[in-house]
């Protein structure tokens, strides 16, 4: 039986440039990893008793992390540009994200080996969340089409 | 270093406005049995901290920090006028004692709040307040 593991330690790593040169993006409150789900087209022929569904394609599906974030923060912007940038062609300053989710289920310790989900990404969304009190803390949502599959691997803390 | 409750303290002894009316007397916690009128008394309430998915622990520090003030006088009058002199510090930031804080947000007591600095026929009046600090950092 699995073991029951938190998520804290999670590590939500981008690489703007679409590249994997991965790194943290500032304080992240929560993360929706990309979910998957298959298509299915329809399979039935004429002497079929019972209409089995034939599996096809993954179907798309986004990405979604809140982050801490505030006005003028430098981190901050480079969401802002991707956002901007979200048509362009992969490369540098493209519309093309890489992303590497990193989770601490193998260990706890900063030498672990993190098991990782890699996938590219499209900025589809930026919902900031409203500051209707004064108490109110700069929060936002960031929204993303992944675009590739998702590749297991590890990473290795520093 | 200093800590948020000795900040408090020292940022209310700053006031003009209450210094006039307590001179040095703002207590801390501990609720003074022989204090002269009037005086404040202030104690950490609850806090919250703006948790995240980092596992580091020095990254989790209390963001919402709330705090009991009691004004406390012989006359009610004057425990009023030093609850009003607390609560001009609404909406106040920035220099905070010992570091700065984004936000100080002062309003009335809940009803179901039981001031501590009140007997039975002490003959004392307290207007109790509540002070929310925000974002303190040294």
């Amino acid at each position: 039986m699995a073991a029951k593991s938190v998520a804290l330690g999670t590590l939500v790593r981008i690489d703007f440039d679409g590249g994997t040169t991965y790194t943290t993006v500032g304080r992240i409150k929560g993360a929706q990893p990309p979910n998957q789900t298959g298509t299915e087209a329809d399979g039935k022929e004429l002497n079929d008793t019972l209409d089995v569904p034939i599996p096809g394609i993954e179907s798309p599906s986004e990405f979604t992390f809140t982050q801490y974030w505030y006005p003028g923060d430098t981190e901050g912007a480079k969401v802002d540009d991707a956002f901007d940038a979200r048509r362009d062609d992969a490369g540098s300053g493209g519309g093309v994200l890489g992303v590497q989710l990193a989770y601490p289920h193998d260990g706890t310790d900063s030498s672990d080996t993190m098991p990782t989900e890699t996938f590219d990404v499209r900025l589809l969304a930026v919902a900031k969340a409203p500051a209707d009190d004064p108490n109110s803390v700069f929060i936002r949502d960031v929204t993303c089409r992944r675009i590739t599959a998702i590749t297991a691997g590890t990473y290795t803390v520093p | 270093m200093g800590s948020v409750d000795e900040s408090l303290v020292s940022y209310l002894l700053g006031r003009s406005g209450i210094t006039s009316l307590v001179e040095a007397r703002v207590s801390q916690a501990t609720v003074p049995e022989r204090e002269s009128l009037p005086y404040i008394w202030v104690n950490r309430g609850a806090s919250e901290t703006l948790d995240d998915l980092s596992a580091n622990p020095s990254d989790t520090t209390a963001f919402y920090e709330s705090f009991d003030v009691e004004c406390v006088s012989g006359d009610l009058a004057k425990a009023q006028l030093l609850a009003a002199e607390v609560k001009s510090l609404h909406k106040n930031r920035g220099e905070f004692g010992a570091g700065e804080v984004q936000a100080l947000i002062v309003s009335d007591h809940s009803d179901h709040y039981r001031p501590k600095n009140i007997g039975d026929d002490d003959g004392r009046h307290v207007a109790s307040v509540e002070i929310e600090i925000i974002g303190y950092t040294e």
